[in-house]
Parts: structure tokens; C-alpha cells; sequence
């Protein structure tokens, strides 16, 4: 059988993950935003995931067409129909729209049996969680600007959340 | 170079302006800060995108490789702010391997081919592009990298070969009929002027001439080498599968066609003959060249092997008249998948001339499976001719061996049945 054949090519590399990996958790990560942004003004019911997945799973079938982007800007559609949203899903929308598109970006640039180096990753990782760090400090002053009921339970949250991807900035390795 | 804006980077970047756009329109800024994050990090990603050259070679491994194992070192240069570089690797225009890789400057990544053919090949072709940071941009693809070898067929150890009945000269590592020196007991003969006075037997001559009329002496065998001549008929290159054969399709690269299966029985035939002394040569039925003239030694065995390695079908064969001249009384190692007259033909008439031939089929074993009904009858034809030819060689008194049948066993079955002939001049 050719299934128990071995590889006729190895390149040596470091450890690497399975480029369907990155695909799978795109999926699931454009899944998350999309329900998250119908739940910032409706009652999410089950049909609304079963359109989600398959959004999530059209988009991520060819990444390298930029379809992703359009889930995103889908996404931006829905909050804005929905209303003013609390801090915390805007704050989730902003991390959770920041990283589909960080994901995608490595899923398109590979074929589905291909791999990513893991060390490719964790050397790119740390300029997007910088960023996030601002963009998150952003989406508090946005949304005390437009107005929305801001709570102390929600300013502590939004700390926490701020304060944890600082961490995860100062944490992740520099680039060399 | 240069480093262009991916697809989805640019769809990004356009999705992330419009809903700052449509935010700002609406007086939405929670929708707005939604695409502040992907575009503040497509600009940076934009501004320190490389501008510097990726490169791929692929060099020889410092590594010793095992056999059937070819190794070669990846060396990949890429600008210090790549991300990474997508490295795909080819071979007989099939994609293999495709990763992305971390590279700071420079990295050697060791590369390794498992194969089973020998002869020149293609090792691999790499491709190799640069990703930029975020993956947001990406450079021109670097010239591929591409590297041939020359494979030379392994051996595998045989215990014993059939030997020519004559063997020639006064040295080597058989026994001659000869009297001389160096083999065993021949006989016991009355001393005559030119025998050396060490070999008298004093037991003997006590027995037979106590009163020391008459001396005799111990003779015994000479050593004789034998020269064996390999015969490889290269005009055929054919798989296991039978669709193949037809040459519109190649052999699948995980099968040994024919012609890797002649290249290492032949090797091993000679390394088995070397190794006891002989002296052998090779010749190319195919090839209108002078042959390679029998030799000894381990070198001997390197250019059989080389010579071997390069032995590949070129067009169309000419047609040979008569079969090639080969020393006088050699045995003659005939290599061929015998799928038409000719190898059959000229090994017949070699045994005709008085050499001993052993026709070794080097026909891989035949997988049917995939075969349609036509393919089926066409092949059941071609078996029943090659069976055909089998036999008559058999008739002509040439020695058959099937190279995929435990071929150490059928060679030494073959050495046995000389030892047992009457009058073989060989043990």
C-alpha cells in the first residue's frame, strides 16, 4: 500500500505544524468572531452557527484569496447593525479580528499537506501582540467614547485583558 | 528583488480602511477601532518588509550515507527580517516536501532521498520563496536549486558461483588440473631432474625403494584463476507494472525497474568472483564500444561498478550481426529481462563457441493487479514468448538463474553441478 510507504524526500526542520492545523484553527477562530458579533445585538441561535461554520469554512477553504478578510469585514457589518456593543465583545472582536487575519495569512501562504515551522510563528508573534496591546487600549477609549454603559466589573476586565497581552508582549522571544 | 503586498494582505488592509471608514461615517467608533489593529499592523509589516535576495543551493552532505539513502544539504540565505522561506522540494516533477522554515541569515537544512534506482538521476529541485513579517508580503522566487548524481548499484553477498570449465594462467585461487604448486595432493611420482629436493616424500621412498634406489617426490595441483565475463543487455528498462512498458509512462519511482535490478546482480556477480581472485570484464550488448577488459582486483570491482552506474538505453540499439568476441574460455554472465531474441540469441551462440553461460532474468516480479482485460492478453503473449525463450535456452544447454527468486541459492546450485560434472576442470 502507498499509505505505509516512507516519505521518499525528508528535509530535516524544526518542529512544525501541519499547515490544516493553522486552517482548522482559522475556522474555528472565524467562527467565534462571527458569533460574537450577532450575540453583540441578537440572541445567537443555532442556525446562526450553522451559518457561521460554514461562512468560516468557505473562507478558510482558499485563504490566499483574501476571503478571510471579507469574514472580517462581515463581521464589522454585523456590530455595526447590532448597535453599540459592551466593552468586552468589542474588546474580543478587536483581538479575535486582529488574529483570523494573523492566522489566514500563514495558512495561505502553504498547501494543505505543507507545514509551518513552529519557530516561524513564535518569531512573528510578538509584533501582532504588540499592536493588539494598543489596538485593545483603542477599543476602551472607543468605547467610552461612543457612549456605551461602562461598569467597574467591565473596566477591571478590560484591564485584565489589556494587562495580559502586555504580558504576553514582554514574554514572547525578541527577534534577534 | 522585490517584495511584493500579498492578496490577503491587501484584502485585509482594504476591509480593515472601510470599517474605520464606515465607523467614522456612522459615529460607530467601536466599529472603527475593528480595523485599526490589522491596519496599524499592515503598515508596520509594509515598512519592514525586506528588499534583500533569497537564495537556495543544494550542496553535497558531509554525512556518509547509507545505501539506498542519497543526502545533500539545503543552504538557504534569506534577509534577517524574513518571516520565513517556503522551501519545496521536487523530484521527477513530483512535489515532495513543502515547509516554511525559519531562516536568520543563513540555514543548512540536511536533506535526505530514499531510492531505489541507481544510476544518474535528478537528486531533487528546490524551490524556494521568501515570506516577509506577518506573511504579509512575499519576494520572487529564488532561482531553484537542483543537483545530479550518479548512483552505483549495491551488492549483495553471494556465497558461491559456478566456475568456467577451463581456468587459465598459474595463479589465483582455484585448483588446475595442471601439476604445479600451491593445491592439494596430485601424485606421488619417482624423482626426475628440475624437482626440488624439499618435496621429496622420504615416507614413500622409505616404503617403496628402501635401499634408496630411486627418490620420490610429492606433485602437486597449480592454481589457475577464472575469467568470467558480465554481459549486461541494457537496450530494456522496465518496471513492474506491465502498462509501463510501453514507455508513455514512467516506472514508478518506488519500483527497481530492470535495469536496477541487472545493475546490482551484476555487481554482485563480480564482487563475488573478485573476491575470490577472478579476473572479470564487462561488456554492453547495447553498446557498440569496446568492452571493459577483465581485471582483478578491488579496483577492478569500482570500474565494474561505475561502468555499471552509466550503463543506460540511448535510442535505439543497433543490431548486432554476431555476438561479441570474449576471451577463451570464460564463463559468460548474461544479464537480460529477455523479452526479445537477441540476448537469447547471442547467449546461445556463446555456449555454441564452448563457453559455459549462465543467463541471469533480471525481469522485476510482474504486478497485475491494475491491468485491464487487453493489457492482461498482451502480457499473457509476451510471458508465454519469454517463457518460450526461457526454455530454449535451456535447451541450448545455457544455465538459467531468476534473479527474483533467491538467486544466491540458484548460483550456488549452479557451482555444485560443475564440481559434480565429469571431466570439469574446475572444483
Amino acid at each position: 500500500m502507498s499509505g505505509s510507504r516512507p516519505a521518499e524526500v525528508v528535509v530535516e526542520t524544526g518542529r512544525v505544524v501541519p499547515t490544516w492545523v493553522l486552517r482548522v484553527a482559522g475556522v474555528v477562530l472565524v467562527t467565534v468572531m462571527l458569533l460574537v458579533a450577532v450575540g453583540s445585538g441578537w440572541r445567537v441561535g443555532a442556525w446562526h452557527v450553522v451559518v457561521a461554520v460554514v461562512v468560516a469554512c468557505a473562507v478558510m477553504l482558499r485563504p490566499w484569496t483574501g476571503s478571510v478578510a471579507l469574514a472580517v469585514g462581515a463581521a464589522g457589518v454585523v456590530l455595526l447593525m447590532g448597535g453599540p456593543a459592551s466593552l468586552l465583545t468589542v474588546m474580543a472582536l478587536v483581538l479575535l479580528a486582529h488574529t483570523v487575519l494573523w492566522v489566514s495569512s500563514f495558512a495561505a501562504r502553504a498547501s494543505w499537506s505543507a507545514g509551518v515551522e513552529v519557530a516561524v510563528l513564535a518569531g512573528e508573534v510578538r509584533g501582532p501582540v504588540v499592536v493588539q496591546v494598543g489596538a485593545q487600549v483603542l477599543a476602551v477609549v472607543a468605547v467610552l467614547v461612543s457612549g456605551a454603559d461602562v461598569g467597574a466589573s467591565d473596566a477591571w476586565r478590560a484591564f485584565a485583558l489589556i494587562g495580559a497581552i502586555g504580558l504576553v508582549a514582554a514574554v514572547v522571544p525578541r527577534p534577534r | 528583488m522585490t517584495w511584493t503586498r500579498t492578496r490577503s494582505a491587501w484584502a485585509g488592509v482594504v476591509v480593515a480602511a472601510l470599517l474605520v471608514l464606515l465607523g467614522a461615517a456612522f459615529g460607530r467608533p467601536d466599529v472603527a477601532v475593528l480595523g485599526a489593529a490589522p491596519l496599524v499592523a499592515a503598515v508596520w509589516d509594509w515598512w519592514r518588509r525586506p528588499t534583500t535576495d533569497v537564495t537556495v543551493a543544494l550542496e553535497a552532505s558531509d554525512e556518509p550515507s547509507e545505501p539506498g539513502v542519497l543526502l545533500a544539504d539545503v543552504v538557504l540565505t534569506a534577509p534577517a527580517d524574513a518571516a520565513g522561506v517556503l522551501l519545496r522540494v521536487r523530484r521527477r516533477h513530483r512535489e515532495m516536501s513543502e515547509v516554511l522554515v525559519r531562516v536568520d541569515g543563513e540555514r543548512r537544512l540536511p536533506l535526505s532521498v530514499l531510492t531505489v534506482r541507481t544510476g544518474p538521476q535528478d537528486l531533487a529541485e528546490v524551490d524556494a520563496l521568501g515570506i516577509g513579517p506577518g506573511a504579509a508580503s512575499a519576494s520572487e522566487p529564488a532561482v531553484p536549486a537542483s543537483r545530479s548524481v550518479l548512483v552505483l548499484p549495491a551488492t549483495r553477498p553471494l556465497d558461491d558461483v559456478p566456475l568456467p570449465p577451463r581456468l587459465r594462467g598459474l595463479t589465483g585461487a582455484h585448483e588446475s588440473r595442471r601439476p604445479g604448486e600451491g593445491g592439494s595432493l596430485r601424485d606421488v611420482h619417482p624423482f626426475t631432474p628440475g624437482d626440488r629436493l624439499r618435496r621429496i616424500d622420504w615416507r614413500v621412498t622409505a616404503r617403496r625403494a628402501p635401499d634408496l634406489h630411486e627418490l620420490y617426490v610429492r606433485r602437486e595441483h597449480a592454481q589457475a584463476e577464472a575469467v568470467v565475463m558480465l554481459v549486461v543487455d541494457s537496450r530494456d528498462d522496465v518496471g513492474p507494472d506491465p502498462a509501463t512498458w510501453r514507455g508513455s509512462e514512467p516506472p514508478d519511482a518506488a519500483d527497481a525497474t530492470s535495469l536496477d535490478v541487472a545493475r546490482q546482480s551484476a555487481a554482485s556477480v563480480a564482487e563475488a568472483f573478485l573476491g575470490r581472485g577472478d579476473r572479470v570484464g564487462l561488456d554492453d550488448l547495447a553498446a557498440m564500444r569496446r568492452p571493459l577488459p577483465a581485471g582483478g582486483g578491488r579496483r577492478q570491482l569500482d570500474r565494474i561498478r561505475q561502468a555499471l552506474a552509466v550503463t543506460a538505453p540511448v535510442g535505439e540499439p543497433a543490431r548486432r550481426v554476431r555476438a561479441p568476441q570474449l576471451p577463451s574460455g570464460a564463463l559468460v554472465v548474461v544479464f537480460s529481462t529477455f523479452l526479445d531474441d537477441d540476448a537469447a540469441a547471442v547467449a546461445a551462440s556463446w555456449r555454441r563457441a564452448g563457453h559455459r553461460v549462465v543467463a541471469v532474468d533480471v525481469l522485476p516480479r510482474v504486478r497485475t493487479s491494475q491491468l485491464n482485460d487487453r493489457q492482461r492478453i498482451a502480457l499473457r503473449i509476451v510471458t508465454m514468448s519469454r517463457e518460450d525463450r526461457l526454455a530454449g535456452l535451456a535447451d541450448a544447454d545455457v544455465e538459467v538463474v531468476q534473479w527474483r527468486d533467491a538467486p544466491a541459492v540458484a548460483l550456488a546450485r549452479l557451482a555444485r553441478r560443475a564440481q559434480r560434472r565429469t571431466g570439469a576442470g574446475a572444483r
